[in-house]
């Protein structure tokens, strides 16, 4: 057991160790972007992954939150002048505060219904948005060109300053929820997963918890949101609000394998890449061949590994075990 | 483990659209007494348990526990307050293993990590699967998942303990090992109100007897009182059985 926890552990160790150095070697920008877009994701798909594998809601509307968090630190910016930082934060509780509320009716519907309320959110808030003249309608807010900073947060000649704060993003979050993992919170999400008559049974406020699920869920994405708002400089309902954006999410968790911390880092940085490559290498042929690879793997996985990633890992550590077992009984 | 407490219903009745489930159900229970729960398959007794612990809204009557009026309380404050319940249908947290399963019950009485997993270990030895605590509940045997249900009832600490039909299914053996249990839980000062159909089991432990037929109750008392009563014998085998054991 020591030794096993031994390798996980140099393991970890190297992860981060290679998710930090890696990078620095990354001159072209186009790639640059991908690193930046797989730790996003990876942050949305955690962040989506505390409801829906944790609790078992499925949202396939994270972009009503995803937009709405783009939109606060945008408009705050623009309008008023305020730092992207501030509105980062700012983006962060009132996306927590709006999931809630519309957590309040949401959460009472139970599985299939639950995902088709949040698709309908998300379609109502870019609709909404479209056309709110205050914030821009279609044509939504260009952000002002300043120098670029930390402070400022905004780069201009390389694209890896995103990637690492969007890797401490993910480094933070994936903090949290190894704590959550070891607490009540993850404990009571978990049981009111599993079967919800038995989590009241135990005395568990399964409206609170869900709605505490839901806040957390829509106030780290609203922060990504900025995340890209920022790195854009550009924030425009059909981007911001868009359907795709729900269903990668979801997708990246459900094909990672949900319910752990480690399944969405994984859909990540395999889903996103082949999307991206795809895109760039055949997208332009115009006949979507692009769009039949990235879904023809999905597909595969699907039918080879309901479980996702998460799946093939456990198989073959399943499989290790099971070797050292034998190995131990003959000595 | 547990001080007086009192659990009183007067007069609950519910209605299912035109079926009237519950008519008018009246009885109480205290700490260290065993009250057997009996009647024929649709007498209203599972209906009678979901109203109590707040999964059924009741139609009329009250629900007090200790003075207090708990009457449509939702299902986890009911829990909170210290009275709770096993299901029929067995059911246990599938995916988490059995600790885990213990573990969400305990962290009702102990919101940190370490003293709510100390607690369900000591839950798991009182009923006797400690050695079955890193299964995960989807792999035990029906007998085991009943015996899990219990214990993650008793973590949350509760003073009335209500147990739907928790022998139904067993062997002999296993039966008697549930009410060995359930006769020591009751030694230890809980209220225990126990819906079940094996008689034999059951007769033996309980203090008090109420029957319930068609949403009614139809006789309380001991369980000598409750076997020779010619209502209770007409309700299960009919009216002319009835007659001729009386006769």
């Amino acid at each position: 057991m020591k030794d096993t926890n031994r390798t996980s552990k140099t393991l970890l160790i190297l992860a981060v160790l290679a998710s930090i150095i890696l990078p620095l070697f990354v001159k072209a920008r186009f790639m640059q972007h991908i690193l930046v877009m797989v730790v996003l994701y990876a942050v949305l798909g955690q962040a989506w992954n505390i409801l829906g594998g944790y609790v078992g809601l499925v949202s396939i509307g994270q972009a009503a939150f995803f937009g709405l968090g783009s939109y606060v630190s945008s408009y705050l910016q623009v309008e008023y002048g305020i730092n992207p930082w501030i509105g980062f934060a700012l983006a962060g509780v009132i996306t927590a505060v709006f999931g809630f509320l519309v957590g309040l009716p949401v959460t009472r519907l139970r599985g299939r219904y639950f995902a088709i309320a949040t698709i309908a959110l998300g379609q109502v808030m870019k609709v909404l948005f479209e056309n709110w003249q205050r914030v821009g309608a279609a044509t939504g807010l260009m952000l002002p060109l300043v120098k670029e900073g930390l402070g400022t947060l905004q780069f201009h000649t390389s694209k890896l300053p995103y990637y690492y704060i969007g890797l401490a993003m993910l480094g933070i979050i994936i903090l949290f929820m190894w704590y959550m993992e070891r607490s009540r919170l993850g404990y009571y999400f978990k049981a009111i997963r599993e079967n919800e008559d038995v989590a009241a049974a135990m005395g568990i406020n399964k409206t609170l918890y869900k709605l505490i699920a839901i806040a957390i869920s829509a106030g780290i994405t609203g922060m990504c949101g900025t995340f890209l708002a920022q790195y854009s400089l550009y924030v425009e309902p059909e981007y911001m609000f868009n359907h795709n954006i729900s269903v990668t999410i979801a997708l990246i968790a459900v094909f990672g394998g949900t319910g752990n911390i480690l399944g969405p880092i994984l859909g990540s940085a395999i889903l996103l890449p082949i999307s991206e490559l795809s895109r760039a290498w055949m997208g332009s042929t115009g006949t979507g061949i692009d769009m039949m690879i990235y879904g023809a793997f999905i597909v595969l996985i699907c039918v080879y590994q309901p479980q996702g990633l998460m799946g093939v890992v456990r198989n073959i550590q399943a499989r290790a075990r099971a070797q050292v077992e034998r190995r131990g009984a003959h000595v | 483990m547990s001080k007086e407490a009192k659990l009183v219903v007067t007069g609950v009745t519910k209605r299912f659209g035109g079926l009237l489930a519950l008519n008018d159900v009246s009885f109480s229970v205290e700490s260290g007494e065993i009250l057997a729960l009996i009647g024929p398959n649709g007498a209203g007794k599972t209906t009678l348990f979901n109203c109590l612990t707040g999964f059924l809204k009741v139609d009329g009557g009250t629900v007090e526990f200790n003075g207090r009026n708990i009457t449509n309380w939702s299902p986890n404050q009911i829990c909170s307050l210290g009275v709770a319940r096993t299901f029929q249908v067995v059911q246990v947290l599938q995916g988490m293993t059995v600790l885990e399963n213990v573990m969400v019950g305990a962290y009702l009485r102990n919101p940190r990590t370490t003293p709510a997993r100390e607690k369900a270990v000591a839950v798991l030895e009182r009923v006797g699967m400690l050695d079955r605590a890193d299964v995960l509940a989807v792999n035990l045997t029906l007998p085991e998942k009943k015996r899990l249900e219990v214990a993650m009832s008793l973590a949350t600490e509760p003073k009335v303990l209500m147990l739907d039909e928790s022998m139904a299914g067993l062997t002999p053996t296993e039966a008697a090992e549930a009410s060995q249990m359930i006769r020591s839980l009751r030694d230890e000062g809980l209220a225990l109100i126990v819906v079940e159909h094996v008689m034999e089991a059951i007769m033996p432990i309980a203090d008090r007897v109420i029957v319930l037929e068609s949403g009614t109750k139809i006789a309380e008392g001991s369980p000598e009182e409750i076997v020779s009563n010619p209502r209770v014998i007409s309700a299960y085998l009919g009216d002319k059985y009835a007659k001729r054991v009386v006769n």
